[in-house]
């Protein structure tokens, strides 16, 4: 451990941090719809992020398409297959008791990291761009993070606009408020169910483009974006989208700058002891209220 | 609206038994008994929220027993439900203009918007604020604002006395008298059955899930039974 920290250091893994946080809050962000609509924990959520990956790469590979063009490809096929997947399965559990929606999406999660074995190997796959890094005095900031931040903060954008401009973001608002009262004004909430899970998955898939700027994945990558989903909604309160933004951006900034104490191999760590302490201290979420 | 012999269980237990009643157009008819009779139960089940097991309801002469609640909504039946049941998270505005989602609704929705707001002007002073920030009268206007945001013919009311104090309950009231001149039709479950009798063209009390009286609220008042159990005189 270093006895004077530098401060250029501390600043860019701040920063990195941030940015790594904004992309994870913006997943975390489409897992938190789909439980705050329909009490549905979606455990196969990483495992569309894979999706999203894998039709980057393949549209990199077969057409040379750069990951961040085919974010026009997966944002609205990662719709299609969340409403798809919604209308012919998540539907059918969303009235039961929620074990059954649990038992139900570990087995999609299954079914999509077998499938995606069978298809394409274990191999894991990278997609060669290298975009470099913009330098700012004494900090250097790779631009491919700067991209994923970038995206982030659209989406999260695009979101806010959505929930609370539009009337049919504000329908969805209120369904997660209070489901009773939002049938009794006449919302159809198989209609808001579908458009959430579908706008969930949206999400994962096309954070699965940007990840393939990022790093390497293979076909059982899934999981390891679920659980981080998940300790990030938990970090910001159940339900509560704006809070998992928070929860990303405070899961991103502590677990970098960790990695001035700490062995790089404890860093996923990390993330679950922040998770002890909020459920410890403050059990409804960094954002969440009581009740 | 009519309603023929409904059977309402929840789970197993039977809770409405072979219960008939009706509503007239422009009438407000008062739901009334004690607590666990099955008041709200009733309101459920007319707004869909239940399904009977037995027996028919019918509104403009159409069944509407089979009907999910978004559809009952949808044709003009609106609901205040019990503990006001508002959107909490969301602003005074935000809540009056979900009330108006049913599609006929929405295209008058700025119209009706006014409306609402020189009925109960408080609304409009507190529109950007949110509602779990009100008041409990004022949370109490914001959910009949937002039943009538939804331009219906008939609208129900589930206690909207409860937890008020005395004058924010004849605030209420006289609201619903207006209404009532204005030709609304209205279902209003009490236990305030004297504040009820005052505004209610006729009446019905339950009892176990049983219609154990009903008429004008002269003969409700003046029953032995109601004088002794339920008005204490």
């Amino acid at each position: 451990m270093p006895s004077v920290l530098p401060g250029a250091l501390v600043a860019e893994l701040f920063i990195l941090g941030l940015m790594y946080g904004l992309l994870y809050g913006v997943l975390a962000m489409g897992l938190t719809i789909v439980f705050g609509v329909m009490k549905v924990v979606n455990v196969a959520h990483g495992d569309f992020v894979i999706i999203g990956s894998y039709l980057s790469y393949w549209a990199f590979v077969l057409a040379g398409i750069n990951p961040i063009l085919s974010l026009l490809l997966t944002i609205p096929f990662g719709f299609l297959l969340g409403a798809l997947t919604y209308l012919g399965l998540i539907r059918r559990v969303q009235n039961s008791p929620e074990l059954m929606s649990l038992f139900l999406t570990f087995g999609i999660s299954t079914l999509i990291g077998g499938l995606l074995l069978f298809f394409y190997s274990p191999t894991q796959r990278a997609v060669p761009v290298a975009l470099g890094s913009i330098e700012y005095g004494s900090l250097s900031i790779p631009v491919n993070i700067s991209i994923a931040a970038a995206y982030a903060i659209a989406v999260a954008i695009a979101l806010r606009f959505f929930f609370y401009r539009t009337y049919w973001g504000k329908a969805v608002r209120a369904v997660i408020d209070n489901r009773t009262s939002a049938i009794l004004v006449g919302i159809n909430p198989d209609m808001v169910s579908l458009k959430s899970f579908g706008i969930g998955i949206a999400i994962a898939s096309s954070v699965g483009s940007i990840v393939m700027l990022l790093q390497s994945i293979s076909p059982l990558s899934g999981p390891d974006f679920t659980l981080i989903s998940f300790v990030i909604v938990v970090l910001g309160g159940l339900g509560n989208p704006p809070g998992a933004l928070v929860g990303g951006v405070v899961l991103g900034v502590v677990e970098s700058l960790s990695s001035l104490y700490v062995n790089a191999a404890m860093t996923p760590a990390i993330g679950f002891i922040i998770m002890v302490i909020v459920l410890i201290l403050r059990p409804q979420g960094i954002m969440g209220s009581r009740g | 609206m009519s309603v023929q012999g409904i059977d309402v269980y929840y789970g197993e237990t039977k809770v409405l038994h072979d219960l008939s009643l009706k509503v007239e157009n422009a009438e407000l008819v008062a739901l009334l008994g004690s607590n666990g009779a099955g008041k709200t139960t009733t309101l459920r089940t007319l707004s869909g929220l239940l399904r009977p097991a037995k027996g028919e309801i019918k509104f403009d002469s159409h069944s509407i027993s089979e009907l999910s609640a978004n559809r009952i909504a949808g044709l003009g039946i609106s609901m205040v439900p019990e503990g006001r049941g508002l959107f909490t998270t969301m602003t005074v505005r935000e809540n009056l203009e979900m009330g108006a989602f049913a599609k006929r609704a929405r295209r008058e929705m700025k119209k009706t918007l006014d409306e609402v707001y020189s009925l109960f002007p408080i609304l409009k002073d507190r529109q950007n604020q949110l509602a779990g920030s009100l008041s409990g009268g004022e949370q109490q206007m914001l959910a009949i604002g937002r039943a009538l945001m939804s331009k219906p013919k008939l609208i129900m009311l589930d206690e909207p006395s409860l937890g008020l104090a005395p004058i924010v309950i004849s605030k209420v009231f006289d609201a619903l008298k207006a209404l009532k001149e204005n030709k609304m039709t209205i279902v209003l479950v009490e236990q305030n059955i004297d504040g009820a009798l005052r505004i209610a063209d006729r009446g019905y009390l339950l009892e176990n899930g049983r219609l154990a009286l009903e008429g004008n609220p002269t003969e409700i008042r003046n029953n032995e039974m109601v004088r002794q159990f339920y008005l204490g005189l």
